[in-house]
């Protein structure tokens, strides 16, 4: 379970990405959260695991408070929740397996891992990852040499090898032509479904939202403006959360 | 459920083989251990206890410098303890045979420069977040009135006194201090003009190329460099390459002695002291150049501590390496030479590695941190992967230069091929020296011509 209360993120600079949000979110959930750029989207996802740190108010995850916590509760909070990115951060120029095995750093002994020398079963591990998003055919070819949507699959494997019980996916398919985008939402939905794993995914593109979401969180300025099921989301609302009307661009199909 | 549970539905490819890293790997202890085995350890003790009590005060001043986390008062530590070592060795003896006149004067000169880059430097930290017009007139006083300071104290006195002379005799002049005013003036309106002309025009980019240009001048002013010169004595030139060849590759060791070719034992023995010193080098500067990159460093205190100690070894030229080396551990031995190519190589890999990684994708970091991974996880899993090539071929680079450097090495008693040459000289044997320089200029192009092809193979 993730709760935030009444929490404030304010970056050094003085900008206050988040203003005293309030949200929990049970195990197993799917949540989408949508809002224009700039909006705290990635900051909330980011204050999960610790990447930016909450000011004010709390954050919980799992039973770990995030707010004050120790570096190595930090890496074990860490372990248990799997990011996905944008731009997929693979390391392009080494294997997929070593990609996807980085998931893998905080569950093997240090000197192992330091030497690349990786128990079977973490590799067995790693190798079912990579079947979850039906890639285990390129496990040993160089993550630079595969297209944008494999990318995206082997980061997606590479937060399936923690055995997570969370996965922040921040804006997974903005790098992705819609056909591919699909087959990313689809997986994730997958994993979701199968696994029992807490998804939240930020999303620009209010269809692919409607589409694969269950609940929406809507932010503005830093602050939550909405909170609920999708299917009850209407012009209205998308209006309270955008500050304007809907546009073509904010739809994948017609982008 | 986890994907544990999940069951085998496709097929496993199947792994790679692993043996060319442990080749590589073997191979790379063994061209370690060779070398070290041969060369003396034991008088190592005396050099290390040295070194250990100079890099204590560094560390002192370091710490003393503590409070900002800029890295401008750590090379400045750096360079005020390099400098001290080498005021003591170097420049005061110099100072000492030559007149009291001349030492003021070039010191009146490096107080200018240094009045000059340090106005700079706090005007450029100043200003890191945007300039504003006031600053660049700012540098461009600072630099006319270092101009003024360095010309006024004359460190380019020896040159303008041969031009000025000329000058007299033609009776263009009544003496040397009227043709030096007109000398000091004429620069300084040159110098005056270019900067004006910059700055009126605005543009940074022209603004910087005026000013290097007027450094570059000023450079090649004082380096005493003058075509007329170099065509004069040409002559003597031509002397000395009718004496270098043919050149002589057989020569008796001692008399007595039948001639045999000696040069096989000395030429192996720098070799030796390249292979030394590029491979335990580049080795000491991996976790130096992680440390040192704001990339990687796992926190400020390690970082200014890699920084310092890297700026430190880069201050000192391989050459006096070698001398301190040698005083520390005795001269004639190629075990000096060995740790100043160390020092060299250190040098060279932490600089290039360090900022090649301060360029690499930071993305994979941010991936690896998500997965609960600890700082140097991170770090071999994410960073390392990404400098390897790189790093491969810096080494190769680093391997050529040591063979070169550790060449000329020989010079300063510390051991190598470079002794032999030196000697050679010496005794006026140019057509031995040029076989000496034969063999070395064919090495060099071997072994370059080589790692070109391995590192368009890596990279």
């Amino acid at each position: 379970m993730i709760e935030f209360k009444n929490a404030s993120v304010v970056y050094p600079n003085g900008f206050k990405a988040l203003e005293g949000v309030s949200l929990t979110i049970e195990d197993g959930e799917f949540v989408v959260v949508v809002g224009l750029s700039g909006a705290g989207k990635s900051t909330l996802l980011r204050a999960i695991n610790g990447f930016v740190p909450v000011v004010e108010g709390s954050c919980n995850v799992n039973g770990q408070e995030v707010v004050g916590a120790k570096p190595a509760e930090l890496r074990a909070l860490r372990s248990d929740v799997g990011m996905i990115f944008q731009t997929f951060n693979l390391v392009n120029r080494s294997t997929v397996m070593n990609n996807v095995l980085m998931g893998r750093l905080a569950a093997v002994p240090r000197w192992k891992s330091m030497f690349g020398v990786w128990p079977a079963e973490d590799k067995e591990l790693a190798l079912r990852a990579l079947e979850r998003v039906g890639i285990v055919e390129k496990a040993y070819v160089r993550a630079t040499n595969l297209s944008g949507g494999q990318q995206q699959r082997v980061g997606i494997a590479r937060a399936l090898a923690q055995e997570p019980k969370v996965i922040l996916a921040d804006e997974p398919v903005a790098s992705l032509d819609p056909v591919t985008s699909h087959i990313v939402m689809r997986d994730l939905k997958k994993i979701n479904e199968d696994l029992g794993i807490t998804t939240l995914i930020n999303l620009h593109f209010l269809d692919l939202a409607r589409q694969y979401g269950q609940r929406l969180v809507g932010l503005r300025d830093g602050k939550l403006v909405y909170d609920g099921n999708i299917n009850d989301v209407d012009d209205a609302i998308f209006r309270q959360i955008y500050g304007r009307a809907i546009t073509p661009d904010d739809m994948l199909q017609d982008a | 459920m986890t994907i544990a549970d999940d069951p085998i539905v496709t097929e496993r490819p199947t792994e790679p083989p692993r043996s060319v890293k442990y080749i590589v790997l073997i191979v790379g202890a063994v061209l370690l251990s060779i070398p070290f085995g041969i060369l003396d350890i034991n008088s190592a003790a005396r050099g290390a206890v040295y070194g250990i009590i100079a890099y204590g005060l560094l560390l002192l001043l370091g710490v003393a410098s503590r409070p900002t986390e800029r890295s401008g008062l750590i090379d400045l530590s750096a360079l005020v303890v390099a400098g001290a070592v080498g005021l003591k060795l170097y420049i005061i003896p110099i100072a000492a045979r030559t007149t009291v006149i001349t030492w003021r004067l070039s010191l009146r000169a490096s107080v200018g420069w240094l009045l000059f880059g340090l106005v700079v430097g706090w005007v450029v930290y100043r200003n890191r977040k945007g300039t504003n017009p006031s600053a660049i007139i700012l540098i461009g006083l600072a630099f006319a009135g270092a101009a003024f300071l360095a010309l006024q104290a004359g460190t380019d006195v020896g040159y303008l006194e041969s031009i000025s002379n000329r000058a007299i005799k033609r009776g263009e002049f009544q003496n040397i201090e009227q043709v030096f005013h007109v000398w000091v003036g004429l620069i300084a309106l040159g110098i005056g003009l270019a900067v004006a002309t910059s700055f009126a025009l605005g543009n940074a980019v022209v603004i910087s190329l005026t000013v290097s240009a007027v450094f570059t001048m000023l450079a090649f002013n004082k380096i005493d460099f003058s075509v007329f010169e170099m065509i004069s004595r040409s002559t003597q030139v031509s002397l000395l390459v009718e004496k270098l060849w043919p050149p002589d590759f057989t020569w008796s060791k001692s008399i007595g002695q039948p001639e045999t070719f000696v040069l096989w034992e000395p030429f192996v023995e720098t070799l030796r002291i390249a292979v030394v010193g590029a491979t335990t080098g580049v080795i000491l500067a991996v976790p130096l150049a992680f440390s040192a990159s704001r990339m990687t460093t796992p926190n400020a205190t390690v970082y200014w501590f890699a920084k310092s100690t890297m700026n430190l070894i880069r201050t000192i030229p391989d050459l006096f390496w070698g001398i301190l080396f040698a005083a520390a551990v005795g001269f004639g031995s190629p075990f000096p030479g060995a740790l100043a190519m160390i020092m060299f190589s250190v040098a060279i890999m932490g600089k290039l590695l360090s900022e090649t990684i301060d360029a690499i994708d930071p993305g994979p970091l941010e991936a690896a941190r998500s997965t609960g991974a600890s700082h140097w996880q991170m770090v071999k899993s994410a960073a390392f992967p990404q400098v390897v090539p790189h790093y491969v071929a810096y080494a190769l680079y680093i391997f050529e230069l040591n063979v070169r450097a550790s060449v000329i090495l020989g010079f300063i008693g510390a051991g190598g091929i470079g002794r032999l040459l030196d000697e050679r000289r010496n005794f006026f044997q140019w057509d031995q020296v040029m076989a000496i320089v034969l063999v070395i200029f064919v090495t060099v192009i071997l072994i370059e011509s080589v790692s070109i092809w391995v590192r368009r193979r890596i990279v």
